[in-house]
């Protein structure tokens, strides 16, 4: 049985696996109330319900889940590469950052 | 889709979903003759608390309102307020006063004035007899769903939150608010990286920035803890089960929310507007003190939506709990009524909400919760601003 994921907003960049998902595995991707469907190939291993690329991201671009921004990419992702605090970080409380 | 429930119309246009008689304590000491008088009589309900004595004037103001603020919740047909001599700013008489301008019957039992702990017993314990022959006569009368005012909160959440049942309780109160009526929601510090959804969310850049205030305030208040919220947010836990960013966090909470405008913002435990929309309270993340704010503005019932599934309960305002983790399901479903954990396999939003949503209005026309059955009656809890003095 292939895997699948949850897409809550057609404009987000991340999706999140239902249950585990290990590298090489094909997900099945679709977004809630949408019909068409894409696969993605896994990347890394992925923990039950956490996040993963759908799209190529670039360093410093927005990660957008629910249609909206929860963090930048820290780094460039691939599709299908899993996103956590290792390549992704919050825009708020960032009191480590000078203002520009 | 069902616009309408069974309920008790209030002289005040307010309509109940319980006809309890309220034993109401003004102060700490006055909780045990509530406590034994809701032990001795049927249909009576016990709200007691620590507070309502050496508190500063604007700590005791917030006790004072929230107390009132349940005297007239219409899920109460009739109170008893309880008393241990007075102290002022906070008397049995001005809540019992204030309760009054409903039009239901209110009674005040002083224990000093009534002659000592058992006469006010025995005082209390009549008069509860009374008031249950006076007010259980009353039949349900179908109302229009305007007339509910559906709390909502959430705690112990995880991965599964924002993806599941707190999306849920957004789409009942999407429903609710299409029929007329109104959804009050809260929990400032589950906020805390939602400002652009709040921006988008209200219907007046006002109503946005008396929000954005309250987070500013909560925020201010945290740090002259000296301590720094969010360098320990999101948790330990959070991160282990999947959450990356303190925004990710805040958006999933905000699942609860659902699609309407915010047409209004109020302090702690004041009551709401009349207008049909989503409305939102200042209380902080506690769940106990965030849900008491929101019955002492009125809400006849509430659903707290849960990750790691709970047991809170209030003792006037019904409470149903809902979860989308499958797991937590099987371990707390004792005391949980919705498991939506299907929607990870396929079960639609629009399925698992009309669940939701039937279970609520069930609720409102009578059917007992669990932890109403078992009276699990844990979360009566008054927020502070202000030290004991």
């Amino acid at each position: 049985m292939s895997l699948r994921a949850l897409i809550i907003h057609p404009d987000d960049n991340v999706a999140n696996l239902i249950g585990p998902g290990g590298k090489g595995d094909s997900v099945q991707c679709k977004v809630e109330g949408q019909t068409k469907t894409t696969k993605i190939a896994l990347l890394d291993d992925i923990p039950a319900n956490h996040k993963f690329a759908r799209v190529n991201i670039k360093a410093g671009a927005p990660i957008i889940k629910y249609g909206l921004s929860i963090g930048r990419a820290s780094r460039d992702i691939k599709a299908g590469q899993y996103v956590h605090v290792h390549n992704i970080e919050s825009n708020r409380g960032r009191g480590d950052l000078k203002q520009a | 889709m069902r616009d309408f429930f069974y309920g008790y119309p209030r002289e005040d246009g307010q309509v109940g979903i319980r006809n309890y008689v309220l034993m109401l304590s003004g102060t700490l000491y006055a909780n045990p003759t509530c406590e034994r008088v809701a032990d001795i009589v049927q249909n009576t309900i016990p709200i007691v608390h620590p507070l309502g004595r050496c508190q500063i004037a604007p700590d005791l103001a917030r006790t004072y309102r929230t107390l009132v603020g349940h005297g007239l919740n219409p899920n109460a047909g009739a109170v008893i307020v309880v008393d241990h001599f007075k102290e002022q700013g906070c008397t049995a008489d001005d809540i019992a006063h204030e309760v009054a301008k409903s039009g239901k019957p209110v009674e005040v039992v002083n224990i000093r004035r009534d002659g000592g702990a058992v006469h006010a017993l025995l005082k209390a314990t009549n008069l509860a007899v009374e008031f249950n022959r006076k007010i259980t006569g009353q039949q349900r009368q179908r109302v229009p769903l305007s007339k509910l005012i559906y709390g909502f909160n959430c705690g112990t959440s995880d991965v599964t939150s924002g993806l599941a049942h707190n999306r849920c309780v957004g789409w009942v109160c999407d429903r609710i608010i299409e029929a007329g009526g109104r959804a009050l929601g809260a929990e400032t510090t589950e906020m805390f990286g939602g400002e652009s959804l709040i921006r988008q969310k209200a219907k007046t850049p006002e109503i946005a920035e008396k929000i954005l205030g309250f987070i500013q305030a909560m925020e201010k208040s945290i740090l002259a803890c000296g301590v720094d919220l969010r360098g320990s947010q999101p948790t330990g836990d959070n991160i282990a089960g999947g959450l990356s960013t303190i925004e990710e966090k805040a958006l999933g909470a905000m699942q609860k929310w659902g699609t309407k405008p915010i047409v209004g913002a109020v302090g702690y435990a004041e009551p709401i507007g009349p207008e049909s929309g989503l409305w939102i309270m200042d209380t902080p993340g506690h769940g106990g003190e965030s849900i008491t704010g929101i019955a002492a503005a009125g809400a006849q019932v509430m659903s707290f939506s849960t990750g790691g599934g709970h047991t809170i309960n209030h003792p006037l305002m019904i409470t149903m709990r809902i979860s989308g983790n499958g797991e937590s399901w099987e371990q707390m479903q004792e005391t949980m009524e919705v498991n939506v954990s299907d929607m990870f396999n396929g079960t639609s939003l629009d399925e698992a909400g009309e669940r939701l949503f039937n279970e609520v209005l069930d609720e409102c026309d009578g059917k007992m919760t669990k932890a109403e059955a078992l009276k699990e009656f844990n979360a009566f809890a008054i927020n502070r601003c202000g030290p004991s003095v």
